[in-house]
């Protein structure tokens, strides 16, 4: 969705009010939803820096500080990031990340998948619990740093990994007391499909649309 | 991989070879593991979560690391149920920890789960270690598999990325800075996937010996070799694309792999091609000051949007509060 | 009701490592009996107990479950009839709700939803968890897991409620709340626990087991009894 040419800035800021909108519409603000979606700059200001180095052909001039397309790219490329990441951000509040799961299962995403998605953020918290019992206990017992040594390190997942093991089986046979036979059998929903949610999707893929490839006014005309 | 580096031919594309290889998948393990899977998986995904948490020093250099683990999780799960695995891991940080982008997702499944757990496990790893071995083969072979699983993934990064046209970065420089990158950080994984298969050979041997969930050994190296296969028809979509859309991009590519040196000049070449076809089509809409005044304008309408719109959560609040 | 009993006969079973895990284990509990199981760690106690749920298989000798040997093939229809409930709630609730870990039995038993819903909310009304069926696991106390992981099994409306330490790692109030939960069972109970303040309250009768064997079965008081005197020896 967000695909517009890197240099069509104005245009792509046009999508950011597809979360500024669905924000409170499931019930959050917008400005935590941003701030959130921050923790995504990293990785794409280390990409997108060398755009300026690379395009320096000057584009405009505001009050004598030239503006190159590798800036208006790097910029281009970083909005385009914060807004993939807000409407997912919003997405996964709204309907909750086990609520996405049944949603996913229902369009026919193989339950393998679903289900263990869901095994894995149930137990996520439950081992990362038991990592940190085994990291107190190291230090407990005397060792400082926060850092192991590779071979300390190793010594440590491994004996993570033969309590996970031992875990499963546990979980495996509490699944097989109560009659798992394979697979797991999800409750059927009450809410089901209904003509306002059809509505809504018709609604958001035309707004989209529009943003991507329909006439666009422009609000205002500064002069320099 | 990041959705602001993808266009949306790229990204789908990508979406679609995961998404078929999570089936292939799915139907393995439905048909072949033992029902005890469906816990030992799910608990392996927290596993890795819980296992990136702590960081190692990396020998030789005062940082740190932590791993990604597909070579381990094959190691450790076979193949497939190693691959869902991981992917699982990926999903939810993509949703979750908001890690890439939901588009990137499948860019980031094969580069990351498939290359290691379907490609680099049982092309590499499988056919050269054989438990009980040595522990200076574990670690070799670790090693190998890791730099082999990482080298792939940083290839698939590089030709996903110029495929899509983003970033500006000359493609001979993304690829050596990728894959250099990816030889450091492949060493450093194999050496903390060594150091854990050591220790399950030390303590629980049994557990790495071939049970029912990588069962079918041949059959699973063909699996391999199909999403080998597969991963390579990407690759070569994305190229198809590249020289479709820019008739300069294949044979940056072909150089590239070649190894020509003589690409500097080349290249320069092809960037302003770029940049004057991407005038030509920018040309149509508003000109450039134009477009700084749509920004400007629209940047306004954005904010102003948000004060109402907090307001309103406000007030709903309020509302709320009050019921 | 005489049809919900556990019997073991002559049973013995060694763990793949050649561990001799029960050597020879006889009892009998028959319709509303609620026992006690007591013993060391590794004394057998759990493995008994996987054992009334054909989870684990006797190497020699038998268990009936109500005039059912348990075997391989009968051992689902036996986990219709026996419910287990095991020590650590973190491994019983392995579904993202509480609602769905309770519907998780019921749905496997094949019951239309209107009947597992109606179960669901049965069992949870039992336990006193209603307010909880929305919540996931992590957001629970030690007892709400607990509490919860008991309407996991109830939800299944099974005859004898199998349970492996109840109240281990509980505080006092919520140790007390499992405790009034079990003694509004109308269930068969085999428990299986350390807490002996918990036995002599809910059990009228107690069975000792030792390396494998059983050494005492009678009531509670003086099985307790025994229990002390054989620690003080070791």
């Amino acid at each position: 969705m967000l695909s517009v040419a890197p240099e069509a800035l104005a245009r792509l800021l046009w999508f950011a009010f597809y979360p500024i909108v669905m924000a409170p519409v499931a019930g959050e603000e917008y400005g935590r939803v941003f701030c959130r979606s921050l923790v995504a700059l990293p990785f794409v200001v280390l990409i997108g820096i060398f755009n300026p180095f690379y395009q320096t052909e000057a584009v405009f001039t505001i009050g004598g500080v030239t503006v190159t397309r590798g800036w208006i790219t790097f910029i281009s490329i970083i909005v385009r990031t914060l807004l993939s990441v807000q409407s997912l951000l919003i997405l996964v509040d709204s309907v909750g990340f086990t609520g996405l799961c049944r949603s996913l299962q229902r369009i026919g995403v193989p339950s393998v998948l679903t289900t263990q998605l869901m095994m894995v953020y149930r137990y996520m918290t439950v081992l990362l619990q038991e990592s940190l019992d085994m990291t107190r206990a190291r230090q407990a017992r005397g060792y400082r740093g926060s850092n192991m040594s590779l071979n300390m390190w190793g010594t440590y997942c491994g004996q993570l990994f033969l309590r996970t093991v031992a875990r499963s089986e546990r979980i495996h046979r509490a699944m097989l007391a109560r009659g798992f036979d394979g697979s797991i059998p999800v409750l059927k929903e009450d809410r089901i499909w209904k003509g306002k949610d059809t509505v809504a999707v018709i609604l958001s893929i035309g707004v989209l649309a529009l943003f991507k490839w329909g006439p666009l006014p422009t609000f205002f005309v500064f002069n320099f | 991989m990041s959705d602001a580096l993808l266009s949306a031919p790229v990204a789908v594309a990508a979406d679609v070879v995961a998404a078929g290889l999570l089936v292939v998948a799915s139907l393995r393990i439905k048909k072949n593991a033992s029902d005890n899977a469906v816990a030992l998986m799910g608990v392996m995904g927290a596993f890795v979560f819980a296992a990136q948490m702590v960081n190692f020093s990396v020998p030789g250099t005062g940082s740190s690391g932590h791993i990604v683990g597909g070579v381990l999780l094959g190691a450790l799960l076979g193949p497939w149920a190693g691959f869902l695995t991981l992917t699982s891991v990926l999903i939810i940080q993509c949703l979750i920890f908001a890690d890439g982008g939901l588009m990137a997702l499948g860019c980031n499944v094969l580069n990351m789960a498939a290359m290691t757990t379907l490609v680099s496990y049982p092309l590499v790893m499988r056919p050269l270690l054989h438990y009980p071995a040595a522990p200076w083969k574990v670690m070799a072979v670790s090693v190998m598999a890791c730099i082999v699983g990482l080298e792939l993934g940083a290839c698939m990064v590089t030709v996903e990325t110029i495929a899509s046209h983003i970033t500006a970065l000359p493609p001979n420089r993304f690829f050596l800075l990728m894959t250099g990158i990816h030889l450091a950080i492949g060493v450093v994984e194999g050496l903390a996937t060594g150091a854990v298969l050591l220790f399950v050979q030390r303590s629980r041997p049994e557990l790495l010996q071939p049970d029912a969930i990588h069962r079918d050994t041949r059959r699973n190296v063909r699996g391999a070799v199909i999403g080998f296969a597969m991963a390579a028809a990407v690759i070569a979509g994305g190229l198809a694309f590249l020289a479709s859309e820019d008739p300069d991009g294949l044979e940056w590519s072909i150089e590239r792999v070649a190894g020509t040196s003589e690409l500097e000049a080349e290249h320069v070449g092809a960037l302003s091609q770029v940049a004057e076809a991407a005038q030509q089509s920018t040309a149509v809409m508003p000109d450039y000051e134009g477009s700084f005044a749509g920004i400007a304008g629209t940047v306004m309408v954005l904010i102003l949007v948000w004060v109402l719109s907090s307001l309103l959560v406000r007030s709903r609040r309020r509302q709320k509060e009050k019921a | 009701m005489s049809h919900h009993f556990i019997e073991f006969d002559d049973v013995f079973f060694s763990y793949p490592g050649g561990q001799e895990a029960l050597q020879g284990v006889s009892f009998r509990i028959t319709h509303g009996e609620k026992v006690a199981l007591l013993g060391l760690n590794g004394s057998g106690k759990s493995t008994i107990l996987l054992h009334t749920n054909g989870l684990l298989l006797p190497t020699r000798g038998t268990v009936n479950v109500g005039g059912i040997p348990v075997t391989r093939r009968t051992a689902p229809d036996v986990r219709r009839s026996v419910g287990m409930v095991f020590q650590n709630p973190d491994d019983q609730l392995f579904m993202p709700t509480v609602e769905e870990d309770v519907a998780f039995g019921p749905l496997n038993m094949g019951l239309d939803s209107a009947e597992v819903r109606r179960r669901v909310t049965d069992a949870l009304h039992r336990v006193g968890a209603e307010n909880l069926a929305k919540r996931a696991p992590f957001q629970l106390s030690g007892g709400q897991k607990k509490a919860v992981a008991l309407a996991t099994v109830l939800s299944m409306e099974p005859d004898i409620m199998v349970m492996d330490e109840p109240t281990a790692e509980l505080d006092l109030r919520a140790r007390r709340r499992v405790a009034d939960i079990i003694s509004r069972f109308s269930h068969s109970c085999l428990i299986a626990t350390h807490d002996m303040d918990l036995a002599h309250e809910l059990c009228p009768r107690a069975i000792l087991v030792s390396d494998g064997r059983i050494v005492a079965d009678g009531p509670v008081a003086e099985v307790i009894h025994i229990f002390t005197d054989l620690m003080k020896e070791k």
